[in-house]
């Protein structure tokens, strides 16, 4: 189990109590549970004969939570916490207490500070980090899906870091910092969706198919001034079809020479040919398929949204495209006059709306944090869903 | 104005101002990913418009900001999880409507959205899924306050039974439950005058409820007013009836009552057949269902059914699912159904139809049977006599048994009683109950129809396990059923069923189960069918160990369990073992070489195997089988014995209610087909030459899996040549 998440044996052990204490009468549920998902495995815990038993049962389960990692007592916790919130829900709550209320109990607090995972009704859980307005507006929470039982990771591990890491950099009032990392986010995740529709950002990848080379021995007559070309390999055209395909007249070409590399020392010749003669010479055998390339983030938007429509309005309103690319563009690499980049889309806001004027409205980089985190959790859970991401 | 007040103006502004249906709106939704939104508009089964009560004063007063706005966005990205393009915010007075426009943004719209603007854009249409999946979210609503309130078993089927009267046109029932003191003296003046027994012991128990029940009567209030905004009165009952199915899966009962499956209910009601003018009888209706199929089968009027409940929360269930299927009610009397006659007018009590569904395994004191040993009945043959005394002449009833009296030698009472009162058929419905094991079978009497030494057998098991409110769309029931039909009317059937589910025989020592008949029937028609048959006993001596039991310390003598006994082979469990005294108590309880033991209990049952050499004494639960006839090699017995043969017939013809278990009758009673002794010897090499190739398969495995293993271990050692 993978995921850049830590729970105290501790917090663990408190929430299973919490559990227990909200089934009061119904505790055999989570016993039942435990017994059924440790089936077979060195923590197995076998299901308890009567309530008399239910103490030393919890106890042993609390050993097991009790350490984290070396008993893997999270990804047990996390697991029969959803086992228990799927007994309940079926039965429609317990004594006392709706499906929902077990829930918000599963609200769990990770060693992070101002970090909690909690369980989705969908069963994925969710790390949330607190985002406050400061001028005492709702508060919010940015978060992201981070795990399900049937997909695991959901957003990859380095996406919930640069979440994470812009959730502190709000808190601090660090509005530049936030939204620079909330852009790395959003690359990450366009690039993984694209990623996944076929396109590459390999440095250098050709967009055209490359196609192999025919091999010909070229000799020389010297009684009639004149050079002598014989391919080795068939081609689609043999020279008895030369006549028909140039009506019996000689074909012209024209030759150059063309350097290379930078230095000069690699010169190839070029060959402007009429058609006909490339079916005479050359094979059609593609030796490297062209691929679709991806150039920059402007191109990454352009093609997420219009070509393949994997992103749409509702996902990233469309005037945040002009600010991821602001800041991409500029801001990451902090030339001077960056934040002097104009976002014409605002312009109804201010006259000659600049990034500069962005990172100093709180509405506006509140809006961003919330925007992109949900973003990037909706592409991811779409990946997932479609089982197309192979990061 | 607080969020809950601000929550009624917007349901208000909802209905009264843009015209939307009660029931479309929903209070309470809550999103996948935990969020809770006061007010969603539900068309199609898609949450189309999403409310929310909110304090405005921290909105921008420039509305160019407003899409900006974290509040404002927040809502947005609700409407957009669940798919919503229309959201209203609100704090019960100002009423803004927003729409995501094509930008992502979230638009102000300067006039709200009506229903009719909905229903214009052409994008909603109420339809049946939309209807069942608004009623069940509702369902599921109650559900989950009813844990949350703790109510007790009764309120649910209450607050169901009142909402449905409501919708019915009679409020009393809902102004009773919310606690009106007016409306209980109404009610007990009108009920004082009124001769409709029908509402028999409803009013006590809702006495008893608000007098045992914790849940306030403003729960009640908040709850029948969810109800109101449903449309469960308005499904139509194939689609109704499941969800309440559901409700009752999973709420508990206070009377303990099973619940029929439909399949069963709706077989047994066809099994009736049921004229348009007949008196239906349910001698003792559970919850209902079964009473519901005569509904659905809609061929007899409310009027002319009686329906006769043990507990009030019983009636009540019933009479929820009779006002599922209209306004009308038939009569439903509570209280014990074999008191039934003290109840009711004396020309009141005779029935055309009589339909039965017993609780099982009871034993019932009545002074009425008092000539029949003391008074104390089976509840099954308590309950038939009494069907057979409110029968008219030429009427049938359709009763639903446990198998274990049919084929129980020692319970002959119940089998004569039905023999001698017109039985017609056993059809064999196995275990019919999710969770149960106890298999029964339906029996139909009827004293008009022809009186013949033979009776119809049928297998009617619902092998799929699907529940549904029609019995012909599972597997082999619409033969069945043409099958009885043809019976009934004398027709005749042939003596064969292609499909081997029915079988046409006269009783056998009043054995009454299907099974046995059908796998005899089955056996003649399998190619096997040309040789002689022979009954076991005919062939082979049939005895049966005894009570020997495993020592509580090693004991030192090696006994044959029900575990050991495989088809063909014997594989001893070092745990049978014995104290030597013990095994010196059974001296008869030994099988020795050339001796078959067949097992007689639980996974392996009808198991045999050959006793190819030693002596073992054997368990109770062994059977064992020693060849006395020479028309039969005991090589080739045991081999048939573990054919489908004859194994498939030793398996219809085990008992027990909850472990299956052979008895001695049915296995001495078994038909063995008996080839000459020539082709039983071809057989037995046959099989001997194929165990044995199987056993050296199995050697080989196993050098195989040691040189594996021997490899690899030499790999992590680094030993690789």
């Amino acid at each position: 189990m993978k995921y850049p998440i830590h729970v105290s044996g501790q917090v663990l052990e408190q929430t299973l109590d919490a559990v227990l204490n909200l089934l009061g009468g119904s505790q055999h549920l989570l016993f039942d549970a435990m017994a059924r998902l440790t089936a077979g495995t060195p923590s197995h815990v076998a299901a308890p004969s009567g309530p008399t038993e239910f103490s030393r049962k919890r106890n042993e389960i609390a050993r097991i939570l009790q350490s984290p990692m070396m008993l893997r007592g999270l990804e047990i916790a996390l697991r029969l916490f959803e086992e228990v919130y799927c007994d309940v829900d079926t039965q429609g709550g317990v004594p006392g207490y709706r499906p929902q209320d077990l829930l918000n109990l599963l609200r769990i607090e990770t060693e992070q500070p101002d970090e909690t995972i909690s369980l989705s009704k969908d069963m994925r859980w969710i790390v949330e980090w607190p985002v406050r307005l400061p001028n005492g507006g709702p508060e919010t929470r940015m978060s992201c899906e981070w795990f399900a039982r049937s997909w695991g990771t959901i957003v990859p591990p380095y996406v919930v870091n640069y979440l994470s890491s812009a959730a502190t950099a709000r808190r601090q009032k660090r509005n530049d910092a936030a939204v620079a990392l909330l852009s790395i986010a959003a690359e990450a995740t366009l690039r993984d969706v694209l990623s996944s529709h076929g396109y590459s950002f390999a440095h250098g990848a050709s967009s055209k198919d490359v196609y192999a080379y025919s091999r010909a021995q070229v000799t020389a007559d010297s009684a009639s001034g004149t050079y002598i070309l014989k391919l080795h390999d068939a081609m689609p055209l043999s020279p008895a079809d030369f006549g028909t395909s140039f009506a019996g007249a000689p074909a012209e070409i024209k030759l150059k020479r063309v350097p290379k590399n930078s230095s000069g020392t690699r010169i190839d010749i070029n060959i402007v040919a009429p058609d006909p003669l490339l079916a005479h010479w050359t094979t059609t055998t593609v030796e490297t398929p062209g691929v679709q390339t991806v150039s920059g983030l402007g191109a990454a938007l352009d093609i997420a949204r219009n070509q393949i429509a994997c992103v749409t309005a509702e996902d990233l309103a469309l005037d945040f495209d002009e600010v991821l690319q602001a800041i991409r563009n500029n801001l990451v690499h902090l030339s001077g006059a960056a934040l002097d980049t104009p976002l014409p889309r605002f312009d109804m806001l201010k006259s000659g709306f600049a990034l500069k004027d962005f990172l100093l409205d709180d509405r506006l980089v509140q809006d961003f944090v919330a925007a992109i985190s949900r973003f990037v959790t909706v592409q991811y859970v779409e990946l997932r869903r479609a089982g197309t991401l192979y990061t | 104005m607080n969020e809950n007040q601000a929550v009624q103006r917007i349901q208000a502004h909802l209905t009264r101002e843009l015209g939307f249906p009660t029931e479309w709106i929903q209070r309470g939704y809550q999103t996948s990913r935990n969020v809770r939104l006061d007010l969603v508009v539900v068309l199609d089964g898609r949450v189309r418009i999403v409310c929310e009560a909110k304090r405005l004063d921290t909105l921008p007063g420039d509305s160019k900001l407003l899409p900006f706005d974290a509040l404002i966005r927040q809502v947005q990205f609700a409407a957009i999880e669940v798919g919503a393009r229309l959201f209203l915010v609100s704090d019960g007075q100002q009423m803004l409507w927003f729409e995501t426009d094509e930008s992502g943004r979230p638009l102000p719209l300067a006039l709200p959205k009506t229903y009719r603007d909905l229903i214009d854009e052409g994008s909603d249409r109420e339809s049946r899924a939309s209807r069942i999946a608004s009623v069940k979210r509702t369902l599921r609503s109650m559900l989950e306050q009813s844990r949350q309130q703790r109510w007790s078993p009764e309120a649910m089927v209450l607050v169901l039974f009142a909402h449905l009267q409501r919708r019915r046109g009679r409020e009393i029932f809902c102004e009773l439950l919310v606690g009106s003191a007016a409306s209980q003296e109404a009610f007990a003046t009108g009920r004082s005058k009124s001769s409709d027994t029908s509402d028999t012991g409803f009013i006590e128990t809702l006495s008893f409820v608000t007098r045992q029940d914790l849940t306030s009567p403003r729960s009640y209030e908040e709850v029948l007013d969810l109800l109101e905004g449903s449309a469960l009165d308005k499904l139509a009952p194939s689609d109704a009836l499941p969800l309440l199915d559901d409700i009752l899966s999973r709420y508990p009962t206070s009377s303990g009552a099973a619940r029929l499956p439909r399949w069963i209910s709706d077989l047994i009601v066809r099994l009736a057949d049921i004229g348009r003018n007949d008196r239906v009888l349910d001698l003792h209706c559970g919850l209902g269902n079964l009473s519901a199929a005569v509904r659905l089968a809609g061929t007899t009027q409310p009027s002319h059914m009686k329906l006769l409940a043990r507990h009030a929360t019983d009636a009540m269930w019933a009479s929820v699912q009779q006002l599922v299927l209209g306004p009308e009610l038939p009569s439903i009397l509570i209280g014990d159904p074999l008191d039934f006659p003290r109840q009711v007018h004396p020309l009141d009590d005779v029935f055309d139809r009589i339909l039965v569904a017993p609780p099982f395994g009871l034993t019932v004191r009545q002074e009425r049977f008092i000539d029949r040993r003391g008074g104390m009945l089976s509840s099954e043959e308590a309950y038939l006599h009494h069907a057979l005394e409110h029968l008219s002449p030429k009427g049938r009833i359709v009763a639903l048994l446990p198998n274990g009296p049919l084929r129980n030698l020692g319970r002959s009472s119940i089998r004569e009683l039905m023999l001698r009162n017109g039985l017609q058929a056993v059809l064999d419905v196995g275990t019919f109950q999710p969770d149960s094991s106890v298999a029964a079978s339906i029996v139909v009497l009827d004293k008009s129809a022809h009186s013949s030494d033979a009776l119809f057998f049928a297998n009617a098991q619902n092998r799929q396990r699907q529940e549904s409110f029609d019995c012909t769309s599972l597997p082999g029931l619409p033969h069945v059923l043409q099958r009885f039909g043809s019976w009934m009317r004398n027709h005749d059937i042939g003596s064969s069923d292609d499909l081997g589910l029915t079988a046409t025989a006269i009783p056998a020592q009043g054995v009454l189960s299907a099974g046995s008949y059908l796998a005899h029937q089955a056996q003649r028609q399998l190619p096997l069918s040309s040789f002689e048959h022979h009954p076991l006993a005919n062939l082979a001596l049939v005895t049966k160990g005894r009570a020997i039991r495993r020592s509580e310390s090693a004991g030192d003598v090696v006994f044959i369990g029900p575990g050991a006994v495989r088809p063909l082979e014997i594989q001893l469990d070092p745990r049978d073992r014995a104290d030597d005294a013990e095994v010196k108590r059974y001296p008869d309880a030994v099988a020795s070489e050339g001796d078959i033991v067949l097992n007689g209990l639980s996974t392996f049952l009808g198991a045999a195997a050959l006793i190819e050499s030693g002596r073992f004494a054997i368990n109770r639960h062994i059977f064992r089988i020693r060849v006395h006839n020479a028309l039969v090699l005991p090589e080739y017995l045991v081999i048939a014995i573990n054919s489908r043969y004859v194994h498939e017939a030793l398996i219809a013809g085990a008992g027990g209610s909850v472990m299956a278990t052979l008895g001695s009758v049915v296995l001495k009673q078994v038909l063995i087909p008996v080839p000459p002794r020539d082709i039983q010897a071809e057989i037995v090499r046959r099989v001997a030459l194929i165990k044995d190739e199987r056993d050296a398969f199995e050697n080989s495995l196993r050098q195989k899996v040691q040189e594996l293993s021997a490899l690899m271990r030499n790999l992590d050692l680094g030993e690789t040549a």
